[in-house]
């Protein structure tokens, strides 16, 4: 790349400038040499992880709870994290309905949605193979290098769902 | 959640220290982003390249060395062909589908899974939505850099391997059912992967090892998708059969297209373009089912721009996202296009472009453009509930302007739903499909057998 002669360059980047890329890949579709800069930006993000560079630890403080969401239960987002007090820029309608979450979560006609703690019902042994990848590819070395905290939290969540997948396979075995 | 401020008391841009503000007038903004507007807004543009590959190519070859499976879009799955930008044909299943869900969608905007679901009913299609599925992760890995080319490849497999199996629990064969992708973020990013591993043998170790440990090897090979669909793919090649079920005349409607750049502009090889929409120019997802129902399609000057969304943006450095949304997006499609309506495909997007406009009366900046997804615009045409199965309630752009001028009563409506809401805390509520079908293996499941159109 153009800055092979510039590391202060590169790593001032690092620092900041590759958490502004909104990854739209718009530049990838106008190079016409068929790079791809949004990509490159992608690995430079994880390098910064994988470093434990400041400017990863201060863009992920905001992340963390999406961050134990997906990873404890696969689902990036819940309804119950969409409120006022998460989102008050979006204003009163939330939804225009009044009623308890609950109650409207139970009124989508899909059943798997039918959720308030997760975007969709996922079933147990789904997120414990989900576990499994997270230990065999890395994934938990990177949230220990960057919230040690939110690590332990995870750590905690997956023995604990793992136990309750062995108790339903004992049972399974009893019957 | 945070507005980004890193601890210091300082917002955390991602710009710089040594990024000023241009302020250049309107006018010299024009002048300054002109060329981009002319040369960006065209296929020529992306057909104009070199290193263009065919992935298939590579996934015929390793098939037949031995060393995968391919998943088959069978004759069984009714596929239609369409073609992508470089005149390929691509192979769109149309029945037998299994529904990879979103969890942006099924999060905030539940209406539009369940009008897709819906409109499946409709027509008799058959299909699965089950809860042995995780989200792609892409949204993070976006947004935060967590994850890398390994767990990304893992889940895809992973997800992807269970659609192929599915179908055991109801007693039917392997490979019955065909992955249909609701999020555009997961189409493009299983694209992406998928081409990795065609073209890294080190990968497809590394992750083989992964998939044998969780029995998600069919006889002991990765299982790769022949092809990867898009939601927006099925509605575009349904679109005839969607509009024969039409009940409600839109042609007074002027509507705009938001495409997704993950759709189009990730993995731009695959996506679908036809000579009789937009010139062939654009992307044809939405366009088609918009023009098929008779709306008005209207152009304007940032069709080509991102929504806003930012993954990351949009939790943490939300006034980028809002700006963007506000100024690229809405303020040109009201004031240009005038429009009704903007119709978007992906989850980011109309979650952004919907849920942005509210805070933007804090700048004078009210437009008050309804957004919705394809699919929820075809379900009110063909006569869907706004609320019971459109889930309008939780759009926070103004749907109900949308509906009045489509004439539908939707205060009617909503009194309707209101009253379902008491028999639903009653315990007693609708489901497009038998329950017992969502789960196929593991706590909860009983053996259930197929049964038609996903229900009854």
């Amino acid at each position: 790349m153009l800055w092979t002669e510039n590391l202060e360059g590169i790593y001032d980047a690092m620092q900041e400038k590759i958490w502004a890329c909104a990854q739209c890949y718009t530049c990838a579709a106008r190079c016409p040499f068929d790079n791809s800069p949004g990509g490159l930006v992608m690995l430079m993000r994880e390098a910064a992880i994988k470093h434990g560079m400041e400017s990863a630890k201060n863009v992920l403080r905001p992340f963390s709870r999406v961050m134990l969401k997906l990873i404890s239960t696969g689902n990036q987002l819940s309804p119950d994290m969409i409120n006022a007090d998460g989102f008050p820029d979006w204003g009163p309608n939330i939804s225009k309905v009044d009623a308890p979450l609950k109650i409207l979560r139970q009124a989508i006609p899909i059943p798997t949605l039918n959720t308030t703690a997760t975007a969709w019902e996922v079933n147990l042994t789904t997120s414990v193979e989900l576990y499994t990848i997270w230990e065999e590819t890395g994934v938990l070395d990177q949230l220990e290098t960057i919230d040690e905290n939110l690590y332990d939290v995870i750590l905690d969540i997956m023995d604990e769902k793992r136990e309750d997948l062995e108790d339903w396979e004992d049972e399974q075995k009893d019957d | 959640m945070s507005t980004g401020d890193n601890g210091n008391g300082e917002r955390f841009t991602g710009h710089g220290s040594e990024w000023r503000d241009a302020n250049l007038s309107p006018g010299e903004a024009k002048t300054a982003t002109a060329w981009v507007e002319q040369v960006i807004n065209k296929r020529s543009m992306e057909v104009n390249k070199d290193r263009v590959e065919d992935v298939r190519d590579a996934m015929w070859e390793l098939e037949k060395d031995g060393e995968i499976v391919v998943h088959r879009v069978g004759e069984e799955h009714n596929p239609r062909i369409a073609k992508t930008i470089y005149g390929w044909d691509k192979k769109v299943p149309t029945t037998q589908l299994w529904h990879h869900k979103s969890c942006g969608q099924c999060g905030n905007i539940p209406g539009y899974p369940a009008s897709l679901l819906w409109l499946m009913n409709e027509m008799d299609i058959k299909y699965l939505d089950e809860t042995d599925q995780t989200s792609c992760t892409a949204w993070n890995y976006h947004g935060s850099g967590i994850g890398n080319i390994h767990s990304l490849a893992a889940v895809f497999l992973r997800n992807f391997h269970q659609a192929y199996v599915s179908a055991r629990a109801q007693g039917l064969p392997g490979g019955y059912f065909y992955p249909l992708v609701h999020c555009g973020t997961s189409f493009g990013n299983y694209k992406e992967v998928r081409a990795y591993l065609l073209h890294s043998a080190e990968l497809r170790e590394s992750v083989k090892k992964i998939l044998g440990k969780l029995g998600r090897l069919v006889d002991g090979k990765l299982l790769i998708p022949e092809e990867i669909v898009h939601y927006s793919e099925w509605v575009h090649m349904m679109r005839s059969d969607i509009a024969a079920r039409q009940t409600i005349d839109v042609s007074n409607i002027r509507s705009t297209i938001h495409p997704a750049c993950h759709v189009y502009k990730m993995v731009p090889e695959d996506a679908i373009y036809d000579d009789n929409i937009l010139g062939g120019n654009r992307v044809a997802v939405s366009t088609g089912i918009m023009e098929a129902l008779g709306s008005q399609v209207i152009d304007y000057s940032t069709w080509y721009d991102c929504c806003g969304f930012g993954f990351r943006h949009i939790i943490s450095e939300r006034e980028f996202t809002r700006s963007f949304a506000i100024d690229r997006k809405i303020k040109v499609a009201v004031e240009e296009a005038q429009a009704d309506v903007m119709i978007g495909h992906d989850t980011g997007c109309i979650t952004t472009l919907d849920k942005n406009q509210w805070i933007g009366k804090a700048a004078g900046k009210d437009y008050s453009l309804p957004v919705l997804a394809d699919i929820q615009f075809a379900a009110l045409a063909c006569g869907a509930h706004p609320y019971k199965i459109v889930q309008s309630h939780w759009h926070a752009s103004a749907t109900e302007t949308l509906m009045e001028k489509m004439g539908i009563d939707w205060q009617a409506k909503k009194l309707e739903f209101e009253v379902y809401l008491k028999e639903v805390e009653a315990g007693k509520f609708e489901s497009l499909y038998d329950p017992r079908l969502a789960i196929t293996s593991g706590p909860g499941f009983e053996p259930v057998k197929q049964l038609p159109a996903g229900g009854e």
